[in-house]
C-alpha cells in the first residue's frame, strides 16, 4: 500500500487561516491518528486528502504520485464517514456496489467482490436489507464494507464512533484495530478522543488550530509530551497543573519551588534545557504520579471530592496552601472525604512548562 | 396535554361546527339542485330532490363538452407536472448545493415573478403564440403554466434537497460519481417525496387555472373541463339543474383526488408557508 | 456541468418576462391617461379596500379557528379536509355557484328567501354591496387555507414552552397571547405579505363573478388591465396598469424580505 506525504500543506477559507503550513509523512501498513479538540482542523486536513476539499498550497503525494488536484476517485482513498453516510434508498449490497458500479466494473466481478467484502464483515446475511434496518454497529460495517470493496491505499475514518454508545463504540474499536491487523492497511483515523488516539494508533498527531503540537506514538506523547497542550490533553483525569519557579538548575535536572503545595523544593528530572533560575514556570504531573508518601514527609492534603470507580479512585485534594490536585488511588484504602492524606511527587514524572506553554 | 375547561369547549364545538356548515352548506346546494329540473330549483332551491334523476348529468355532459374536456384537462395537467418536477428537481439541486450568494439573487427573481401579474406578459405571449400557430395547443399552454409555478416549485423542492445530508454527496464523490450522477442515483431517489407534493400542488393549480387556459386555448376542441363549464355556463343559464350538474361534473374529480391525498396536499401547502 | 440545468430553467422562467420587450411603450402618456382616469382610481380604490378586508376577516376567522382545531385532536384532520374543500375547488365552479345558485333573484337561494320570507336585493347588482359580496366568496374560498397554514404552524410551537406557560399558572388566552402568537409570528407575517400580493393580483371572482360592474364598483386593477389589453387592446395601458398592480406587490415583498433577512441567511 502507501505512503503519504503531506508537504507545506495549508488551508484558508477568504480570510481565515485553518491548516497552518505543514508537514507529515504516513508508512505503509501504519495505524495514524489526528485527534485534537473540536475545531482544531484535525476533519478538514482529512478531508483535504480525501479530496473533498480543496488544497490552498502545498502538496499531497500517495505512493509518490501527485494527488493535490485530483479528485477522490483517482488519488485510490477510502473514507468512512461519522454519520456512515449509506445511501439510505438502496440495499446494503447496492451500497458496497455502487462505486464500482461507477467505475464501470462488470457486474459478475462486482458481485465477487461484494460479496469478499461482505464475508470479511460477516455481512451476508443483510445484503438485501435497507440501512434503516439495521442496527447502528452493523451500519458502520456497511460504511466499511464500502471502503474495503475499492482496495484503497488509503483507509479515512472520519470520527466514525462518535455516534455509537459506549459499548458498541468498544467493540466497533476492537474490530477495526483487527480490520487493520488483517488487511495491513494504511490507515487515518480522525476522533477527538484521546482514548481512542491512544488505544488504536502507531502514531498520533496531536493538532490544534490548524497546526501540528506533536507526533509521536501514544507512549512518546504520554511520556514525553511537546507542551503543555499536549500534556493536558492526553491522559484522564488532565494532568495537574501548578504554578511555580525555578530555584536551581544542573546538567539533567532542575528544581522547583512549588509554593502552593509545599516550602521545600522539587526535584524535576525531565528537564530538557537550562532555564535561568528565577523562572516563573508552570509544573504539571499526572493524577496517577502523585503517591502517598512513605517514610519521607508528604504535603497534607484534603480529600474534598472522591469518586469511586471500583478499581481504582479519584481523589480531588487541596492543600493547606491552596493547590487543588486530582489524585488516582490504586489500592483500596479507607479514603473518605474530609481525611488528609500526604503526598509525594516522582521526579522523573514532573514536567516543567515556560509560562506560553513550551516544554522546558 | 393541557386540558381545556369545559365551558369554552362547548363554544369551540359550536363555532368549529358553524364554519363546517358554512363550508359545505354551498356544496350541498349544488349536489341536491343537480338532480332537480330548473323548475323545481325556483319553486325552492333548499329543497330535497323527488328522486335520483341523472338526466341533468347527460345534459351537462355534452353541452359542457366534458368528454373532450377530461382529456384536455388530463394531458394539461400532466404535461405541466412533468415539466415543473423534471426542471424543478434539475434547478433546485445546484442551487441547494452552492454557496448562498447565488441563492439570495434568486429568491429575490423568484419574488418577483411572483409578484408580477400574468396580464403584464399576457398578451404579448398570446401574440408570439398566434404567430407560432400554438393556440389551443395542450403542450404549449402547459409550458406557460409550468413557467409560472417553477418559482414555488423550485423553493419547495430546493428546501426539501437541503434536508439530504451532504455526507451523501462527499460518499458519492469519492466513489466516484459525477455530479449528474449523484444527482441521478442519489439525490432524485431521496426526493421522491418532495417531488409527490409539488406535483400535487401544481396538479390542483392547473387543472383550476383559468385566466391562461382561457386565453390560450381557445377553440372548442381545446377546451378543458373548466372552460367547457364556463362556457356552458354562459350557454345555458336558462337550466340551473343542467348547470349544477355540470358544477358537480367539474369538482367531483379534485375531490375525489384531494380526499384521496390529503396528507400530501396538505403538507405541501404548509411546507412553503411554516417555519421550522 | 451543474450549471446547465440550472440555466435552462431560468431560461424557461424568462418567459415569463418575455412580453415585457414587446409592448408598445408611448413613453409616459399612458401613465398620464390612467392618472387622469377615474376608473382608473377607483380600481385602486377598490384594491386598497380588497386587501384592507382580505388582512382582517380572514385572517382573524383563520386564527380563531386553528386556535380551536388544537384542542380536537382526534378529528383534527377531517375539519382540515372540509375547511379546505372550497380552497381546492376551481374559481369557475365556486363562482358560478355562488351567482346562480345562491345569489340569483330568480333562481337562487337569495331569490327564494325574498319572495317567502324578506325581500333582499341581488347583493350583486348593488354598487354599494358588490365588492363586499364578491370579497365574501373569495374569503369563503380562501380562509381555510390561512386556517391550514396557520393551524400547522401553531402545532410547531415546541410543547416545552406551552407546557412551562401552564406550570407557571397561566389561562388558555395567555398562552395564545405570549407563547403561541409570538412563536408563528413569522407564519403570520408571511401570510400578511402573501395576502397583499395576492390581493392586488386577485381577478378570477371578480371576473366571473360582475366583470368590474357593476358601475365599476368591482373593477380591480387586473380586471381593468384584462379589459385594456383584450376589449380595447389597448395593450399599453394593460402594461401599465400591471405595472402598477406589481408595484404594490413588490412592495410588500420587499418588506417581507427586510423582516426576514435573517432567515434567508442560510
Amino acid at each position: 500500500m502507501a505512503t503519504l506525504e503531506l508537504q507545506n500543506i495549508e488551508k484558508h477559507f477568504d480570510a481565515v487561516q485553518v491548516i497552518q503550513p505543514l508537514d507529515l509523512s504516513v508508512v505503509h501498513g501504519e495505524f495514524v491518528v489526528f485527534v485534537g479538540p473540536s475545531g482544531c482542523g484535525k476533519s478538514t486536513l482529512l478531508r483535504m486528502i480525501a479530496g473533498l476539499e480543496s488544497v490552498s498550497s502545498g502538496t499531497i503525494r500517495i505512493d509518490g504520485k501527485d494527488v493535490t488536484n485530483l479528485p477522490p476517485v483517482d488519488r485510490n482513498v477510502a473514507m468512512v464517514f461519522q454519520n456512515y453516510a449509506l445511501y439510505p434508498h438502496m440495499t446494503v449490497e447496492e451500497n458496497i456496489d455502487f462505486g464500482l458500479r461507477i467505475a464501470g466494473m462488470p457486474k459478475a466481478q462486482r458481485r465477487e467482490k461484494v460479496m469478499e467484502a461482505a464475508r470479511i464483515l460477516k455481512l451476508e446475511a443483510y445484503l438485501a436489507r435497507k440501512p434503516k434496518a439495521l442496527s447502528g454497529g452493523q451500519r458502520q460495517r456497511v460504511a466499511i464494507g464500502r471502503a474495503i470493496v475499492k482496495k484503497p491505499k488509503l483507509f479515512l475514518f472520519d470520527e466514525p464512533l462518535s455516534n455509537l454508545d459506549a459499548e458498541l463504540r468498544f467493540q466497533t474499536r476492537l474490530e477495526i484495530a483487527k480490520l487493520h491487523q488483517d488487511l495491513d492497511a494504511t490507515m487515518i483515523f480522525v476522533t477527538h478522543d484521546q482514548v481512542e488516539a491512544m488505544t488504536l494508533a502507531d502514531r498520533i498527531v496531536v493538532l490544534r488550530d490548524g497546526r501540528i503540537e506533536q507526533i509521536g506514538t501514544p507512549m512518546q506523547i504520554y511520556d514525553d509530551p511537546a507542551n503543555m497542550f499536549v500534556a493536558g490533553f492526553i491522559g484522564s483525569p488532565k494532568m495537574n497543573f501548578l504554578d511555580a519557579n525555578i530555584t536551581a538548575v544542573s546538567a539533567d535536572r532542575a528544581w522547583v519551588k512549588i509554593p502552593t503545595l509545599a516550602p521545600g523544593d522539587y526535584e524535576c528530572r525531565t528537564i530538557r534545557s537550562r532555564p535561568t533560575v528565577g523562572t516563573e514556570i508552570i509544573v504539571g504531573v499526572r493524577s496517577e504520579h502523585i503517591d502517598e508518601s512513605g517514610s519521607v514527609p508528604g504535603v497534607p492534603a484534603q480529600i474534598s471530592i472522591l469518586e469511586r470507580l471500583g478499581s481504582v479512585s479519584y481523589a480531588y485534594v487541596e492543600t493547606s496552601h491552596g493547590a487543588r490536585l486530582s489524585i488516582e488511588r490504586r489500592v483500596q484504602r479507607g479514603d473518605q472525604v474530609g481525611n488528609i492524606i500526604h503526598l509525594q511527587l516522582m521526579p522523573e514524572r514532573i514536567f516543567a512548562f515556560a509560562k506560553t506553554g513550551e516544554r522546558l | 396535554m393541557i386540558r381545556t375547561d369545559p365551558r369554552p369547549a362547548l363554544l369551540a364545538r359550536l363555532l368549529l361546527g358553524l364554519m363546517v356548515l358554512v363550508s359545505l352548506a354551498p356544496l350541498l346546494l349544488v349536489v341536491i339542485n343537480a338532480f332537480k329540473s330548473h323548475a323545481d330549483i325556483v319553486e325552492n332551491p333548499l329543497s330535497l330532490p323527488h328522486s335520483l334523476a341523472w338526466m341533468n348529468f347527460k345534459a351537462a355532459w355534452t353541452g359542457g363538452n366534458f368528454s373532450v374536456g377530461v382529456v384536455n384537462s388530463v394531458l394539461l395537467t400532466g404535461t405541466t407536472v412533468l415539466v415543473t418536477v423534471a426542471f424543478g428537481a434539475l434547478a433546485a439541486f445546484p442551487l441547494a448545493r452552492r454557496r448562498i450568494v447565488i441563492w439570495k439573487l434568486v429568491t429575490l427573481y423568484f419574488l418577483c415573478s411572483v409578484t408580477v401579474p400574468i396580464q403584464l406578459f399576457l398578451f404579448p405571449m398570446y401574440f408570439l403564440y398566434a404567430r407560432l400557430g400554438l393556440i389551443g395547443n395542450v403542450f404549449a399552454t402547459a409550458l406557460i403554466i409550468a413557467a409560472i409555478n417553477l418559482p414555488l416549485s423550485i423553493m419547495l423542492l430546493r428546501t426539501y434537497i437541503l434536508t439530504i445530508p451532504t455526507e451523501l454527496d462527499d460518499a458519492a464523490f469519492i466513489d466516484g460519481a459525477s455530479p449528474w450522477q449523484t444527482f441521478r442515483y442519489v439525490i432524485l431517489p431521496l426526493m421522491k417525496p418532495g417531488c409527490v407534493t409539488v406535483a400535487v400542488i401544481v396538479s390542483l393549480n392547473t387543472w383550476n387555472e383559468f385566466l391562461i387556459t382561457s386565453t390560450f386555448q381557445q377553440g372548442d376542441a381545446g377546451f378543458t373541463m373548466t372552460l367547457g363549464y364556463h362556457a356552458m355556463a354562459g350557454a345555458m343559464s336558462p337550466d340551473l339543474g343542467i348547470m349544477m350538474a355540470g358544477a358537480c361534473i367539474v369538482i367531483v374529480p379534485i375531490i375525489a383526488f384531494f380526499l384521496f391525498l390529503q396528507r400530501l396536499f396538505i403538507d405541501g401547502m404548509t411546507a412553503g408557508a411554516v417555519k421550522g | 456541468m451543474i450549471l446547465v440545468p440550472a440555466l435552462l430553467t431560468v431560461m424557461l422562467a424568462f418567459t415569463d418576462w418575455d412580453g415585457v420587450s414587446m409592448p408598445v411603450w408611448l413613453g409616459l402618456e399612458n401613465f398620464r391617461d390612467l392618472l387622469n382616469d377615474i376608473t382608473f382610481w377607483r380600481a385602486i380604490f377598490n384594491n386598497v379596500k380588497w386587501t384592507i378586508i382580505f388582512l382582517t376577516v380572514p385572517m382573524a376567522i383563520a386564527l380563531v379557528v386553528a386556535s380551536l382545531l388544537l384542542t380536537r385532536r382526534r378529528s383534527q384532520s377531517v375539519y382540515q379536509s372540509i375547511f379546505l374543500l372550497p380552497y381546492i375547488l376551481s374559481p369557475i365552479a365556486n363562482a358560478s355557484i355562488w351567482s346562480n345558485m345562491i345569489f340569483d333573484q330568480r333562481s337562487g337561494v337569495l331569490g327564494y328567501f325574498s319572495r317567502h320570507l324578506l325581500p333582499l336585493h341581488d347583493p350583486l347588482g348593488h354598487v354599494s354591496t358588490a365588492l363586499y359580496t364578491v370579497a365574501s366568496v373569495d374569503i369563503w374560498h380562501f380562509w381555510g387555507y390561512l386556517a391550514v397554514v396557520f393551524f400547522a404552524a401553531m402545532r410547531q410551537v415546541p410543547t416545552e414552552q406551552l407546557e412551562a406557560a401552564y406550570l407557571e399558572g397561566a389561562g388558555g388566552w395567555q398562552i395564545f397571547r405570549h407563547i403561541t402568537l409570538p412563536n408563528i409570528l413569522p407564519t403570520i407575517a408571511l401570510m400578511f405579505v402573501m395576502v397583499t400580493i395576492f390581493s392586488f393580483l386577485t381577478f378570477d371572482y371578480v371576473f366571473l363573478m360582475t366583470g368590474g360592474g357593476p358601475a365599476h364598483s368591482t373593477e380591480l386593477l387586473s380586471t381593468l388591465a384584462y379589459g385594456f389589453a383584450f376589449r380595447s387592446f389597448e395593450v399599453g395601458k394593460a402594461t401599465a396598469v400591471a405595472l402598477f398592480m406589481s408595484v404594490f406587490g413588490l412592495m410588500a415583498a420587499y418588506a417581507y424580505v427586510w423582516m426576514s433577512r435573517e432567515s434567508l441567511q442560510q
